[in-house]
């Protein structure tokens, strides 16, 4: 038995934020969970997968964040508790049937929606706030500050969601989802575990005036329940000199700052924790005891609106207050807080001195951690099959010479973008994207356009967003290359399976799991499919370049090889590889360090003192392509096994 | 031309289309190749130095030096170059040449006495000619024949030095004979090919075809692969002959001129100056070839290759010569204006031309 399904009411267990979530929803009686992987919301689904078994409950890793949500509906409609999960980026996926299902509601089971945002996009393309959805599409939205609450309140949305018959969402943010702390369990509920959809039912919108009432009466009980919820709390003196209200990750912050600059007896801390619907006459009540509010938040100042709106409401029983926050440049608007920019924050509010961090400090901090770690910019892994891609699709398009193009999406091969990439990479939006793009841009040869058109996806987006690009391009036989950069897993997220996979989230492999194949699908649209080995630098150069010399349709490239940490884990290890010291001719005319200075592999390094070209044991994966590219033959391969 | 290193080459040179695509560069290092008669740039180089520059006939040449080291004499802008002397020239040997066949016999000769151990030649895939390395003469007439577009011919003799051989023989057009005269002009680089040099036989060219534009031309107009060989029969006729399986067809010339490469309106050299001796069609005698001996052991290589009875050799007749020597002299003339109309508000007035002042008032006339 897993720590995390442990019936054990009372006992304490060091929990990541989404374990938190995962033991909410293990407790609430959680039957069907669904998700497409994000960081910092991957863990979620990883880990009720692996307890699906043990549960009886049914966990997938669904081919994209709107089916992950309507197959949580679905399971919720038959009466079953259902959770759907994802990062920030998601939620716009999912939108459009959030829209409609906010006023269908869902079913006996409840439904949540967890999403996970990402502030500073570290592991993004943005720092999208999910929380302006709840408001947009009207959606209770609960706040957890921590770990324990990261659980109790996921517990509390399914029943929340059961009661009102609402999809609840709850928002992490990644220091809450991939922080560490105590969690004290609850019992756990059983929950239904039988299915049955009630035929006596339509589930729909219509009329929409009538549904949009009943939704709006269901917020109304809901924002009276906010307004009485134990989850808002306050901590300091009862007129305090300075309120400040938070949510979220910023609440564990607030109360660092006021600790740091022993201000308790001043500064009162208003954690809400139910952001919408907004419990304004709470926040009335206390913003009537202070005349300077500091709104507290990360991201888009979601809360500090809601907080000016209450006081728009109340004004006349507040009287006069003071706002600070990121509206009046308080704190900064962009990237994650952390304590010290709201320790200094709230000084300056104070008028104490405080002395921040140095912004010198983390140049300082770079530049000491250099004596350990080798000077580079994000790169792909040693021996990753991207590089690999990149450097044959490079040469292809440079052979060709007319100036053609490649445009892409999110993956690990976004870094495409930079010098690691060879700068390959010309566009980066959402998943699926580039194809989309490329599917306009195939039809711009009666404007003149002669450029090759070229956009890549990974095996894991090619099912999530692809497909629909793809449809639309063989229907109006626009003409591109499609490039799937097949590493038989979605690598970037942590190697979950996809539709394409063996195994599912459950572990499940065989005949109970149908891994679809890129090919057929594409065979199916009329493309004209090749599956390359990325390693295979020559061959696959010359196929690229023979294909895009084709310019009639949708050509298929599928670059299969598997991601190398996956290999790695598996001990495959193909070759090992060697460098031939007096062969090797390093920066002589001649190479000028290829292996080092362009191929830029990290599992070889530059012997500054020696003038030679090494390989670092410790990181080469074996790939060995390395070796094929060295223009001396001064890298040798030799193989550990067939591959 | 800023920094003498391969950024000049690979901007200042190839992205600037002023690339002959002689091949020089090529087959040196892992950043440059040739695909279809264009010189590609995989990856920038950042070394200051590097051979590619030493070796490039369009970076700048010392023509005073390389014509020292090669024929002993200066340079003199006169219209051949410096030669010894000229003869009318046609192999003794049966065999279906272009002219004379002076060439494949040479080059046979010198590999069957061992003067060279390597031949480096320009073949042909299809319509794309190409570089190639001969170690046996039986090798050396499949290479026969004139090219009407750019090849990288001098990338084989990189090839063929880095696999060690010591005395290469290459048959060269004037660009690519004079990149073979910088490479052996040049002191002190390591790995240079220009060491294994031993014989240059020069070309005759007025100019030669960007590849893949003669390809498109003709993709359209009729079977790639039923093409056997071209022709530019003598004036008046004005005509581009094609061979094929099929028949002759004759496109106009005109057509076929744009199609020339930039790099050649900038040569100033008809007559491949700076290699051992130098061979061309002869005007009004399709047998014979012109042969223009230029180095001494240009004129004992012919001689003894005359004396074992492989090349004849006869009198040129001095009036023949006029045509040639004209026609030389007007390349060189407009080739300088033509420089001098794009590098005039530059650096350096005369592009790659390091010439001395007087040479090139007498050039310009």
């Amino acid at each position: 038995m897993s720590y995390l399904s442990k019936d054990a009411p009372g006992e304490v267990h060091l929990l990541m934020g989404n374990e938190a979530i995962v033991r909410g929803a293990i407790e609430a009686g959680v039957a069907f969970a669904s998700a497409y992987p994000g960081n910092p919301s991957s863990e979620i689904i990883t880990e009720l997968g692996k307890l699906s078994g043990e549960l009886g409950i049914y966990v997938e890793w669904s081919t994209n964040e709107k089916v992950a949500i309507e197959a949580a509906a679905g399971a919720s409609y038959a009466g079953l508790r259902s959770l759907c999960a994802m990062k920030q980026n998601g939620i716009n996926v999912a939108s459009d049937f959030l829209s409609n299902a906010v006023l269908t509601g869902v079913g006996p089971g409840g439904l949540v929606l967890i999403v996970a945002d990402d502030p500073g996009g570290i592991s993004s393309s943005n720092e999208e706030d999910s929380r302006y959805f709840s408001r947009l599409l009207e959606i209770p939205l609960l706040e957890p500050a921590g770990f324990q609450e990261a659980k109790d309140m996921t517990k509390f949305a399914f029943e929340l969601s059961e009661e009102m018959g609402l999809i609840v969402m709850v928002r992490s943010v990644t220091r809450v989802s991939h922080g560490r702390s105590n969690v004290v369990y609850d019992t756990i509920q059983q929950g239904n575990k039988t299915a049955h959809f009630d035929t006596n039912r339509s589930i729909m919108a219509f009329p929409v005036g009538y549904t949009h009432t009943l939704l709006h009466n269901k917020l109304d009980t809901i924002k009276e329940k906010f307004e009485e919820s134990d989850f808002n709390t306050y901590e300091g003196p009862k007129k305090p000199e300075l309120l400040m209200i938070t949510c979220g990750a910023a609440h564990l912050y607030a109360r660092e700052a006021v600790d740091l600059l022993g201000l308790e007896k001043k500064v009162g801390i208003l954690k809400v924790a139910t952001t919408y619907p907004f419990p304004d006459e709470l926040i009335a009540r206390h913003m009537k005891n202070t005349e300077k509010v500091m709104v507290t938040e990360e991201i888009i100042p979601f809360l500090e609106s809601a907080v000016k709106e209450a006081y728009a409401t109340h004004a006349g029983d507040i009287g006069n207050v003071v706002f600070f926050g990121k509206t009046t440049g308080t704190l900064p608007r962009e990237n994650e807080l952390n304590p010290d920019i709201v320790t200094n924050a709230l000084a300056q509010v104070m008028g104490m001195e405080y002395t921040p961090t140095d912004p010198g400090y983390m140049a300082e901090v770079v530049s000491k951690s250099l004596t350990h770690a080798p000077y580079r910019s994000l790169t792909f892994c040693a021996g990753c099959p991207h590089r690999a891609s990149y450097w044959d699709i490079k040469r292809a398009l440079k052979l060709d010479g007319r100036d053609g193009f490649l445009v892409g999406d999110i993956g690990c091969y976004t870094i495409g973008l930079g010098p690691q990439g060879y700068g390959i990479l010309r566009s980066v939006h959402a998943m699926g994207s580039g194809s989309g793009l490329a599917t306009g841009l195939g039809q711009l040869n009666k404007f003149g356009m002669d450029q090759p058109v070229l956009a890549v996806c990974g095996d894991s987006t090619f099912f999530h967003s692809v497909v629909p690009s793809l449809v639309n391009a063989a229907h109006q036989k626009s003409n591109f290359t499609m490039v799937v950069l097949d590493n038989s897993a979605t690598a970037m997220t942590g190697a979950q399976p996809h539709s394409g996979s063996k195994t599912d989230a459950m572990g499940r492999i065989g005949d109970d799991v149908e891994a679809l194949s890129i090919e057929k699908i594409c065979e199916s649209l009329g493309a004209k499919v090749r599956i390359l080995d990325p390693f295979d630098v020559p061959g696959t150069t010359q196929a690229v370049y023979e294909t895009i010399q084709d310019e009639d349709g949708i050509k298929v490239l599928i670059m299969r090889q598997e991601c190398c940490l996956y290999r790695l884990k598996q001990d495959d290890q193909r070759f090992t590889v060697r460098v031939d010291e007096e062969k090797c001719l390093g920066d002589e005319c001649g190479c000028n360090r290829l292996c080092t200075r362009v191929f830029k592999c990290p599992g070889i390094f530059w012997d500054r003192e020696h003038k030679v070209a090494r390989i670092d044991e410790v990181i080469c994966t074996g790939c060995g392509v390395c070796a094929d590219i060295c223009p001396e033959g001064a890298i040798t391969k030799e193989a550990i096994h067939e591959a | 031309m800023s920094t003498p290193g391969p950024q000049t080459v690979m901007n200042a040179v190839i992205r600037a289309d002023l690339c002959t695509g002689c091949g020089a560069c090529v087959d040196l290092c892992p950043y440059v190749v040739s695909f279809r008669g264009r010189t590609v740039i995989f990856d920038d180089c950042d070394r200051e130095e590097g051979r590619c520059y030493l070796f490039c006939p369009r970076t700048v040449v010392d023509l005073d030096d390389i014509s020292h080291k090669t024929t002993g004499d200066a340079y003199s802008g006169s219209p051949l170059g410096s030669y010894r002397k000229i003869y009318r020239s046609k192999s003794a040997e049966e065999g279906t040449y272009q002219a004379g066949g002076t060439v494949t016999s040479l080059i046979r000769f010198l590999m069957d006495t061992g003067e060279i151990d390597t031949a480096v030649l320009t073949g042909s895939e299809g319509i794309l000619p190409v570089a190639q390395v001969v170690t046996h003469a039986d090798g050396v007439a499949n290479a026969a024949g004139s090219k009407y577009s750019a090849a990288p011919t001098l990338s084989a003799l990189n090839r063929a030095a880095k696999d060690g051989a010591k005395k290469i023989g290459v048959v060269a057009t004037p660009c690519q004979a004079m990149a073979a005269a910088k490479m052996k002009a040049t002191d002190g680089v390591d790995r240079n090919p220009g060491d294994h040099i031993s014989f240059v036989v020069g070309l005759f060219c007025t100019w030669a075809l960007d590849y893949e534009k003669l390809f498109d031309y003709l993709s359209e107009r009729l079977d790639i692969s039923t093409i056997t060989g071209f022709d530019i029969p003598p004036p008046p006729a004005e005509v581009f002959e094609v061979y094929t399986t099929g028949g002759t067809q004759s496109f106009p010339l005109s057509e076929i001129r744009p199609m020339v490469k930039n790099s050649c309106d900038e040569c100033l050299d008809m007559t491949a100056e700076f290699a051992d001796v130098s061979v061309g069609m002869l005007e009004g005698d399709p047998s014979y070839n012109t042969l223009i001996v230029r180095t001494q052991r240009g004129y004992d290589v012919v001689n003894q290759a005359a004396e074992k009875g492989v090349l004849i050799l006869d009198e040129m007749p001095e009036k023949t010569l006029e045509h040639l020597t004209g026609a030389a002299m007007n390349k060189k003339k407009r080739a300088l204006q033509r420089i001098h109309e794009r590098c005039k508000d530059t650096d350096s007035e005369w592009g790659y031309i390091n010439a001395p002042k007087d040479v090139i008032e007498k050039i310009m006339g």
